[in-house]
């Protein structure tokens, strides 16, 4: 079971984006911690990086639509995710940014 | 008739009522509230709804998300019904769906930053010029709270249609 995780985990380039993407993420809202001392504005930097994210993702993509020889980070084609990996990720990721918003930030 | 074709794709009834409905909704509210002009001066503190209304609020979004993904998969309603010829995208669609896609982003990216900015500016001025994106929310919500819930439960069922990818649905 871990050995074929591990193995998806190092072919799909879809989960090697949203590692990184997260990564960075991670690292650029601690930087942002250190400029601002305000949590609620803090979480709304945190959100301007993850949708400057998703916008450079989406315009790299664009440009690989029309340009051939640019990979594409996100495929259309099926790389293997688990039908239950794609059913859960959106409710969790909303569940959890309810409880953050909700119990941490307010 | 290429329109008589777009109404016959799949989903397209449920796009062209919500979107008529949410025109016509949209379009009573914004008479309703030039009609009726409310006193705002409450809203400058920018406080939400508290408890037991926010919970309601909460759980309802999230029943209406819920609800929204998973009536995305009925056959014949937002998916292609039993013996509806399907092919594939043609790529000049992909291309104008993906331009779509980071023209919202980018809008996206605008009103998050205008908001982090405006959030930041608080502190200073706790009655600035610019209000908060939220602000707008929160003093609809204190001023209308019942005709909010219905906006929010709406926009929380269209996340979910759209958000919410679920694979291998029939």
């Amino acid at each position: 079971m871990l050995r074929r995780l591990g193995a998806f985990v190092r072919r799909s380039r879809s989960v090697h984006v949203l590692g990184a993407g997260l990564l960075l993420l991670v690292l650029l809202s601690a930087l942002a911690r250190l400029a601002i001392q305000d949590w609620f504005t803090w979480f709304w930097a945190v959100t301007v990086i993850a949708s400057a994210e998703l916008l450079f993702i989406a315009g790299w993509d664009l440009a690989a639509q029309l340009d051939r020889r640019l990979p594409p980070l996100v495929t259309d084609q099926d790389e293997g995710w688990s039908p239950w990996a794609h059913a859960v990720m959106v409710p969790f990721f909303l569940g959890a940014g309810v409880l953050v918003d909700h119990f941490l930030v307010h | 008739m290429y329109w008589r074709e777009v109404v016959r794709r799949p989903g397209a009834l449920v796009a062209i009522v919500a979107g008529l409905g949410g025109t016509a909704i949209t379009l009573g509210v914004v008479i309703y509230m030039l009609l009726h002009k409310r006193d705002i001066s409450s809203c400058a503190a920018g406080y939400a709804m508290g408890p037991p209304l926010d919970a309601v609020f909460v759980v309802t979004c999230l029943a209406a998300f819920a609800a929204g993904g998973l009536l995305s998969g009925a056959p014949g309603l937002t998916r292609p019904a039993p013996g509806y010829p399907t092919g594939g995208q043609h790529p000049d669609a992909r291309t104008i769906v993906q331009a779509l896609l980071v023209a919202v982003l980018l809008v996206l990216t605008l009103l998050m930053a205008y908001e982090t900015w405006s959030v930041s500016m608080l502190d200073d001025n706790p009655s600035p010029q610019f209000w908060p994106i939220t602000y707008f929310v929160r003093c609809a919500s204190r001023l209308e709270t019942f005709a909010t819930l219905p906006v929010a439960t709406a926009i929380c069922a269209f996340s979910g249609k759209w958000l919410w990818y679920r694979p291998g649905r029939s």
